[in-house]
This record gives structure tokens, sequence and C-alpha cells, in this order.
């Protein structure tokens, strides 16, 4: 994708939506066990207009209702429970194809490897280039659409 | 670390203890190395047993054998080749060392090398026996036997000079110069002596002339050899001194024999040559043997290096991980809350109370990272702020009690030899509690599979001059030589359930006190660990 049209996804929904409190935008749910990471990144998704959950854990996104209405997700690799490759084999095993992102603090080429092999979006690390991380989202909004 | 040490004693302690610590420069030299106990008993029953052998002779000394034609061409050959590899040895020496000592005792043992060639084949009974030929040959003889106490002695006088004095020529040129003026002193000899022996009135027999100063010659080389024995006594202190000293012995156990029995072809005058021969041989193979022993010391000692610092860069390596992944929470908080707080502001309708909400996690954020930083200062702090004299004997005991449960259900016999005169080490109570706790765990846990009798020794004592020892050994299974110096190293286990960090953290604080530890097979099968800390 070229960075030119990387933000038509989110600006022509912010076009077609023109005010950040929508009900049925597209979901992010982000799951990551530290706090500021997790607040900072729901007020990031939510300036693009985007709707925004956010979980400690992964067994939290788990239990909750929105893993089938999840349009984007990004994760943190390492957690306490679950960590996210596990995340991502059991999805997939289960059926389900959200498009992920993982986040990590701790970048490892292996870990890198697995997880873009099992079919991730993408894998940046903390702290991450924001506007990468918003063509990741507009990539796998644009992927929602289209299935 | 362990310090380098002058003692003797304490330096074959430091070997047998612990393989190979970092070795200073100047304590892996032939003639700046202290000799080891084992080194001064056998080159003190190498001369008691010339001596036994000079006494044996002496009882037989003047039984003629006969002329045997090959015994001094033999002898010669033997004695040019030792002097010339023991020359070189010792050149070698000079060429690292750069002391004038080094320099005139391996120019010692080339003059004797060049002096054997002249001397044999004047000998009077190889060719032809002339008045001529034997004249010289006494001559040289003399020389000979005058010369090489003579360069002792000038290295028992220059060896303790001090390095600042040393000449700071090049050090090939010294070899060279060296060699040359041996050379030309010992052809200078020859010549005088092929010369002279012309000058001398024939009127009286030439062979006369020397059998009347033989007994003056004869006192003064005994002196000279005396005097350098002596000097090399009074000035011992490496390993080089110590075997010239044998050398001076067979030397004058030689001489002795040679005044004792007066003539030649009898059991003693073989016999002195033979003597003085297998000490200058055997000072030859010791040097041989001491230079690989040395070079494999050091060679090992530079592989330990390596490993060190190898297992630090690790350690470090897991800590600035630990460090990066901590830092980089908040940063990406920042950077993060940074992008969304832009992107709120220019959108169409701007948000000011994301902005400022965003603009506050950055504030937290910011804070969290520096209270990281204070805190991993305070941790590094801390480790010296809890310093005080501890006594290694209550630590042990302490953990003993601590761990008395599990020792009991494990049928673990205790053994302590706590000595009681232990200076106390400075450091940290709790964290060296922790390392010993750490070290009795793990003898318990290595004992668990073994079918023979648990027992773990636990011994204090001052193993060098300002240093405290602990050492806990057990009865186990033993650990892989191969695997001894890994085992400190960070995420290396032989434990099916371990993290493999206990020992390397042990290893961590034992070294922020200045300390060492490390393992070795047990005397009987199983490992013990030692614990060594500074009490100065």
């Amino acid at each position: 994708m070229e960075a030119g049209s990387s933000h038509n996804g989110v600006a022509a929904f912010l076009l077609h939506t023109g005010d950040d409190h929508v009900s049925d935008a597209p979901i992010i749910s982000i799951i990551d066990d530290d706090e500021s990471v997790r607040s900072s990144l729901r007020s990031l998704v939510r300036s693009l207009g985007l709707d925004a959950r956010t979980f400690a854990s992964a067994e939290d996104f788990l239990h909750s209702s929105h893993h089938d209405d999840t349009t984007c997700l990004i994760t943190d690799l390492q957690m306490p429970g679950l960590s996210g490759i596990e995340l991502q084999r059991l999805l997939s095993v289960q059926g389900r194809r959200i498009p992920i992102i993982f986040i990590t603090a701790f970048p490892e080429d292996r870990v890198r490897a697995r997880a873009m092999e099992w079919g991730a979006l993408g894998l940046l690390s903390k702290p991450f280039d924001c506007q990468r991380l918003v063509e990741l989202i507009d990539k796998a909004i644009a992927t929602g659409r289209r299935t | 670390m362990a310090q380098s040490s002058t003692s003797p004693d304490t330096r074959a302690a430091k070997s047998a203890a612990a393989p190979a610590a970092v070795v200073d420069n100047q304590q892996v030299l032939l003639s700046t190395l202290p000799p080891s106990r084992g080194q001064k008993r056998l080159a003190l029953a190498i001369v008691l047993v010339l001596l036994a052998a000079l006494c044996v002779t002496t009882l037989f000394a003047t039984v003629p054998l006969g002329y045997l034609k090959a015994f001094i061409p033999a002898y010669a050959t033997a004695v040019f080749v030792v002097s010339l590899i023991t020359s070189a040895l010792l050149f070698v020496q000079f060429y690292i060392v750069r002391s004038r000592a080094l320099l005139t005792i391996s120019a010692g043992y080339l003059f004797i090398a060049l002096m054997t060639i002249p001397w044999a084949l004047t000998f009077p009974d190889l060719f032809a026996e002339t008045d001529r030929t034997s004249t010289i040959w006494g001559l040289l003889s003399r020389v000979w036997h005058l010369g090489f106490p003579l360069f002792v002695i000038g290295y028992a006088l220059l060896k303790d000079e001090d390095a600042s004095t040393r000449r700071q020529n090049s050090i090939s040129f010294g070899v060279l110069a060296g060699a040359a003026i041996v050379v030309v002193v010992a052809d200078a000899v020859i010549w005088l002596a092929t010369t002279t022996s012309v000058l001398i009135p024939s009127a009286l027999p030439l062979s006369m002339t020397f059998e009347r100063s033989q007994t003056y010659w004869n006192g003064a080389i005994l002196l000279l050899t005396f005097a350098a024995l002596a000097l090399l006594w009074s000035r011992r202190r490496s390993v080089l001194d110590l075997w010239l000293m044998v050398v001076m012995c067979g030397w004058l156990i030689e001489l002795c024999l040679i005044v004792l029995v007066g003539h030649r072809y009898v059991v003693g005058w073989y016999a002195a040559r033979v003597y003085s021969l297998i000490s200058a041989t055997i000072v030859l193979c010791i040097f041989l043997s001491e230079t690989a022993l040395l070079y494999a010391r050091l060679a090992r000692s530079i592989m330990e290096q390596n490993r060190e610092r190898e297992a630090r860069l690790m350690t470090m390596d897991v800590l600035s991980a630990s460090i990066a992944h901590e830092m980089n929470q908040p940063l990406a908080s920042v950077a993060t809350n940074a992008d969304a707080g832009l992107r709120w502001l220019t959108r169409a309708k701007p948000d000011l109370d994301e902005v400022k909400s965003a603009l506050e996690q950055i504030r937290s954020s910011a804070h969290r990272a520096s209270g990281l930083i204070t805190s991993i200062r305070a941790m590094i702090k801390k480790e010296r702020r809890n310093r005080s004299p501890v006594d290694l004997n209550d630590l042990a005991n302490e953990v003993l009690a601590l761990v008395s449960g599990e020792l009991q259900r494990q049928r673990v016999l205790v053994e302590l030899h706590l000595d009681e005169h232990l200076p106390r080490p400075e450091g940290d109570r709790v964290q060296l509690q922790q390392v010993l706790i750490n070290l009795i765990t793990n003898a318990i846990e290595a004992m668990a599979d073994s079918q023979r009798p648990r027992i773990l020794r636990i011994r204090t004592a001052v193993d060098q001059p300002n240093r405290a020892l602990i050492a806990v050994e057990d009865t186990g299974t033993g650990i892989d030589p191969e695997n001894l110096h890994r085992i400190f190293n960070p995420l290396f286990t032989t434990k099916s359930d371990g993290m493999g960090m206990g020992l390397s953290i042990c290893r961590s604080i034992v070294e922020g006190h200045h300390g060492r530890i490390w393992a070795s097979a047990g005397a009987a099968g199983g490992t013990v660990f030692q614990l060594a800390l500074p009490t100065e």
C-alpha cells in the first residue's frame, strides 16, 4: 500500500460519519497489560473516529462479547497469562480471522517471524511509529470491508 | 578476581583451588615466578641424591676403569646440546623480560656450549697426547670451569636491578650483542690457549707447570662456585634461581670428585662428569616443562577471561533487555499520546478535552520513566549501603537452621569445620545469606538422587592473607567437568525445572563484594562450591 492512499480508508470513513461518536463504526480492540499504553492507544484510535475497546489481558478479551465484532485487534506480545502469540493461535484454531497488529517492548526476530507466519498484519516495537500503526489499522478496515 | 601474591605457598594453594585466575604478567616467567613448595622439594631431593651419589662414589672413586674412547666425545656433545638449548631458552626469557641478568646467564650457557668443542678436540688422549694439546686442554678446562660461575655471579648481582634502569636498546640487539661477545671471548680464550703454550719455555715440561698450579686453579674454581651458590641462595626468589642453585650444586660435586681423585679414567673421574651432566639435563627438562606449563596456564587464563567477559556481557544483555522493556512502556505511551493529541487538535472540530487528557497522560508517563531511572540508581546504591562486618560462621549456622527441615527430610548429615578465628569480611548480610542458602539448597538437591551417604560439609578458613573462605561440599552426583565453568552463566541450568538464574545471581552478589565464587569436583565425588571474600 502506498503512503498516499494509506489514509483514504479512515478518511473516507470519517467523511462518512462526520462525528467521533459512532455506534456502528469499526471496533478496534486493544489488549495491553500496561494501563498507560492501553489508554494512549484508545485515545489514538478514537482520534481516528473509530470505536476502541480496551482489555488488560487476552483472557478479558476472549470473555468479552467484542471478540466477535472486532474489525482489528491490537495486542501486546508479552502479557501475564495468555501471550499475544497464543491468542493468535487460539483465534485461528477457532476459525476467527481477525486482523492482528502486535506491539512489543521486547522485539525478537524469532517471535516476529512466527507471528507473521501465522498471518499477523504487522508487528511494531514500542515506542512505535503511530503513522505506521494508522496505516495498518487502515489496511485491516479495508480487508474487513471486502469480506 | 584473585590477587596475585608473591608468597610461593599461597600461589600453590591458589593454583590448586582455582584453576587460572588472571595471571599477572610478571608472575608467569621462569625468572620472576616464585617456586612452589613442590619444586623446592624436588630441587632439594635432586641435590640430596647427587650428594648421596657423591658419598657412594668416593668409596671406590680411585678404581681405574680404563680409557673409554667414546666417553669424551659423547659427553662433550651432550654438554654442548644441553647448554645450547638452555641458552636459547634463557635468551627467549631475556627477550621477554629484558633484564640484563637474564642476558648474562644465557650468555654463560652459550659460553659453556662454545667452549665444549675445543675442549673436546684438544682432549689429550682423543687424537694424540702431546704436551701442547695437553696444555691447551688444561687451560680450556680451567677457563671453562672458571667462566661459568662468573656468569652466574653476574646474573645474581644483576637480577634485582630495578626495571626502570633497564636499557631501552632494541632487544634483538641485546641478544645479538650478548651472543657476539661470548663468541669473541670464547675465540679469544682458545686463541690465547693455543699461542701461550708455544711461548712457555720448553725446558720445563708444560704439563708439569700446570700440575703445579693445579691446586691454585682448583681452589679458585671452588671458591668462585661457592660464591655463586651463596649469592644465589641469599638472593633466591624465582624458579630460575632455584634451579641454577641445583646446577651449581652439580657443578660443585663434579669439582669435588675431580679434585679428590686427581687421576683420569677412574670411577670418580667418569662419575663427576656424569653427575654434572645429569644435573644440567634435569634442570633443562624442568625449564622446558615449566615453560610449557606456564604457557598452558596462560592460555587457560586467557580463555577463562574471555568466558568471563562473555558471561558478563550476557548478564548485561539480560539486564539491559529488562531495562529497555521497562522503559519502552512509558515511552510508547508518550509517543502514542502525543500523536493522538495532535490528531484531536487537527480534526475539523478540535477536541480540547481529549488533547488535555493526552497531555496529562504524557506527563504521568514521563514521571514514570524518570521514577524507573531513580529506582535503578537506588538499587545500585543500596548494594553498598548495607555493608557491615559479617561473621561467616554465624551465617553458616543461621542458614543451616533455616534449611534444617529439608536436611532432615533428605537425611543429610552435616559436617561443620568452622575456623573460630575467621576474620569478618565487609558485606551485605542478607545478600550473602541468599548466596549461602542457594549453595546449600543446591547441595541438598544434588544429593537427592544419590545412593551414597549424603554428607554436607561446610568449612570456613583463611585461605589467603586477608581472605575468608567458605566452602560447601556435597557427596552428590557431581557436575560434568565440561559444565563446571558454565554453571555461573545466566540461563544455564542442569536441573529439569531450573531457571538457571540462581548461581548467576550468586556470582553477581559475590563479585559485588569484590569476592570470588567457583566450583570444583569434590574429593569424594560431588561438588565443592567455594566463596572467598576479602577481609580488608
